[in-house]
């Protein structure tokens, strides 16, 4: 089965952007994570393992216990494309000086 | 709870040109088909009605390949404001995925403010993705308080996006 997963949609609930935040601190053990929320355990869980399918964190198993780490590089998607989207403006509005710069000068020397 | 601005970026440029000029370098194909377009790109407008609901229709070429972007321009207020939705298009100017691998939003919602003081116009630009879910421009500003303690690179560099 194929489930859309993507740093939006992990960053789209409250409870998992809390997680990461705290996990952006500090590697913790889930049990740690679970204690910080009013949630079951369980669901707690689910949102633990929602945040590893978006490859925002890690686990790794010591003895019985899972330890959650942040991977946070796939957060860089989102800041990607923001920088993206800042250059092509800014290079558009050199474009447009230059364009201003034209148009005022050539009315200039027609007067 | 934080209030969430809806913005996810902001950009601001000064002309040295009133904000009449400015703003009517948006309104004219001719002066779209001379400025506007990605700079490694050869671009020319295929249509442009400038008026609330109306559209931008224009065509990006490079090395052979060939694609469109459209406005569908939102609120116009001569010469203080204009909105407008950006996104890539098909040759019918109908909204497509953007050509990209990574996973970007569809369609941007852009505001821009036009300032004149002393002669310049001052732009300021702000984006945000349409259809994103408040949820989703609010994540952006509370995953920052957790990255400010002492996150490496790509962490701070979107936190400084965040604070701008």
């Amino acid at each position: 089965m194929e489930i859309r997963r993507d740093v939006f949609q992990a960053i789209a609930d409250p409870t998992r952007r809390q997680i990461i935040g705290m996990l952006a601190k500090q590697p913790l053990h889930l049990n740690a994570i679970a204690e910080h929320f009013d949630v079951s355990r369980q669901a707690v869980s689910l949102h633990v393992k929602i945040l590893m399918e978006c490859g925002l964190i890690m686990i790794t198993k010591q003895g019985r216990e899972r330890y959650c780490e942040a991977k946070l590089e796939k957060l860089g998607e989102v800041a990607g494309w923001i920088d993206q989207y800042k250059q092509f403006w800014t290079i558009q509005f050199q474009s447009l000086d230059k364009y201003l710069t034209k148009v005022q000068a050539t009315k200039k020397t027609k007067k | 709870m934080t209030t969430a601005t809806n913005t996810t970026f902001r950009l601001t440029h000064v002309f040295h040109a009133p904000k009449e000029k400015v703003f009517k370098a948006f309104s004219t194909a001719e002066a779209l088909n001379a400025w506007w377009g990605p700079a490694e790109t050869s671009n020319s407008v295929i249509k442009l009605d400038f008026r609330p609901g109306g559209i931008f229709h224009f065509k990006m070429e490079s090395d052979g390949n060939v694609s469109y972007g459209r406005f569908l321009f939102v609120k116009i207020e001569p010469y203080d404001l204009l909105e407008f939705t950006n996104a890539f298009a098909d040759e019918q100017a109908n909204v497509v995925k953007a050509p990209f691998d990574i996973e970007i939003p569809k369609e941007i919602f852009y505001q821009l403010r036009f300032e004149e003081a002393a002669g310049k116009t001052t732009i300021i630009l702000t984006g945000r993705p349409v259809n994103a879910s408040d949820a989703e421009t609010a994540a952006f500003i509370s995953i920052k308080d957790g990255m400010e303690q002492g996150f490496g690179g790509t962490f701070n560099k979107l936190a400084n996006y965040l604070a701008q």
